[in-house]
């Protein structure tokens, strides 16, 4: 018990040391998600509220922990009616007001949040900026933005893959292990059903989801999707507890 | 099934049918439009109340249902006059094999001329031409919390994992083509764009 806590604090120390060199980031992941999280913000900026920010980040810390993989993560909120989120390389993570909004629960927002670190762990965005880099047309680019270290163009070439979005097999399977990552953390799995169905009654018309729907598979799909993979077998939380929840997301929401 | 005692004039006759016919047109697409969306996935019988008794005959495979209302899992429907509980994962959502192609190319055009007004800091275009701002990267990798202060969270909430290992299955999909097999040249962006909810109707 003891060896293990030592050990425990000595990976602490280390990542401490790992963590807050000059740039605060190491890998080339955490390069790529860094200029990509640029970009995003670029086109909306996070919001002012320093309060919300932690209410968010500990709700996703407390659900990155059962996702399997580590990285530094962040969350934010972003200043946008557009309903959507984002998820960067190395654990960077940000969610639209608009989004925010919509949505009822703690929850549900587990259930987005899970979502987009599914990406993460899964790498979906990341695998596609390593095949650029071997692709022809995008390998110089990309190449010399790495190594020049010029984050704003390999930002400008991030900005693609999130206007294009990732194929439907990487959406379906970030929504079934951020649906297995909420609900090992505790959440209901019933509250994935409950977003995308606040999701189908938004239409592909609605600017507000122009975007979203644009890069992911409809809301009835992915419901489509869950079900068979055994959504409505997962084991549901009891009701205890969850008015604490609600009323701490609500004041959440209410402060965006 | 005679609407009218009185035989009327064969021109009036006519163009009341034409009339009755259209509106049954009309009448078919837009039931269509909101019942042929969902359908039932396999063979089975409506139960009377979620988790209730079958009632009723068997409901074969591809028939439409209409959905009333939501009750966890459970969905309150509407079959062939019949209303009744099936649980959700009886029931097909999407309807890509179905669909009328000219609402289709409807939603589409007008979805179009909404986006040139989706000037809302998220659309495609900003994320293409947006300047970076690495100023808020900064503000967000300035956010800390402890990990005490997650545990806490975690306890105010009553979140208790679960005892059981949690692991859905894959099931074939017949659209995916390999989990992010990328798309740097061949952008393919609205496969499953805004014709596709034309069906998805509140419920």
């Amino acid at each position: 018990m003891k060896i293990g806590k030592f050990s425990l604090l000595c990976c602490a120390f280390f990542f401490f040391i790992f963590a807050s060199d000059s740039q605060g980031v190491q890998s080339d992941e955490e390069k790529v998600g860094r200029a990509a999280a640029a970009q995003v913000l670029g086109a909306a900026r996070l919001i002012d509220t320093d309060a919300s920010h932690q209410y968010l980040n500990l709700l996703g810390q407390s659900l990155a922990s059962k996702g399997g993989t580590l990285y530094r993560w962040r969350f934010g909120a972003i200043e946008s009616d557009a309903i959507n989120a984002f998820a960067m390389p190395g654990g960077y993570i940000l969610v639209s007001t608009g989004l925010l909004k919509i949505l009822e629960s703690e929850d549900e927002l587990a259930f987005v949040l899970a979502h987009e670190i599914a990406h993460v762990s899964l790498r979906h965005h990341y695998q596609i900026v390593l095949r650029q880099r071997l692709a022809e047309q995008a390998s110089r680019e990309l190449q010399s933005a790495v190594q020049g270290n010029d984050l704003a163009k390999l930002a400008s070439a991030s900005g693609q893959i999130y206007a294009r979005g990732l194929d439907k097999a990487a959406e379906f399977e970030a929504d079934r292990l951020g649906v297995e990552i909420m609900t090992r953390a505790g959440y209901d799995p019933i509250a994935a059903l409950g977003v995308l169905d606040r999701l189908l009654k938004f239409k592909g018309s609605d600017p507000r989801a122009e975007l979203l729907f644009s890069t992911h598979p409809s809301p009835s799909e992915r419901l489509d999707m869950l079900l068979q993979a055994g959504l409505d077998r997962l084991p549901r939380p009891s009701n205890e507890g969850g008015t604490n929840r609600q009323a701490r997301f609500k004041r959440y929401v209410q402060g965006l | 099934m005679r609407l009218f005692d009185k035989p009327v004039n064969g021109l009036a006759t006519a163009g009341f049918q034409i009339i009755v016919s259209s509106m049954t047109l009309i009448y078919l697409l837009l039931t269509s439009g909101d019942a042929f969306g969902q359908s039932v996935r396999e063979e089975t019988r409506l139960l009377d109340k979620p988790s209730g008794e079958p009632r009723g005959g068997k409901i074969m495979p591809g028939t439409a249902v209409r959905l009333i209302e939501r009750q966890g899992f459970w969905i309150h429907v509407e079959v062939s006059a019949q209303r009744g509980w099936l649980r959700a994962s009886q029931i097909r959502f999407s309807s890509d094999q179905t669909g009328s192609i000219t609402l289709d190319s409807g939603r589409m055009g007008s979805g179009n001329i909404v986006s040139t007004s989706a000037a809302r800091g998220l659309s495609a275009k900003d994320l293409l031409n947006g300047k970076p701002n690495f100023n808020d990267v900064g503000r967000l990798e300035a956010i800390q919390v402890d990990s005490k202060n997650v545990q806490a969270f975690a306890l105010a909430g009553n979140l208790r994992p679960p005892a059981s290992s949690i692991k859905l299955n894959t099931p074939a999909q017949s659209s995916g083509r390999g989990a992010a097999s990328g798309n740097a040249g061949s952008a393919e962006p609205a496969s499953s764009g805004t014709g596709k909810k034309k069906n998805d109707e509140d419920w």
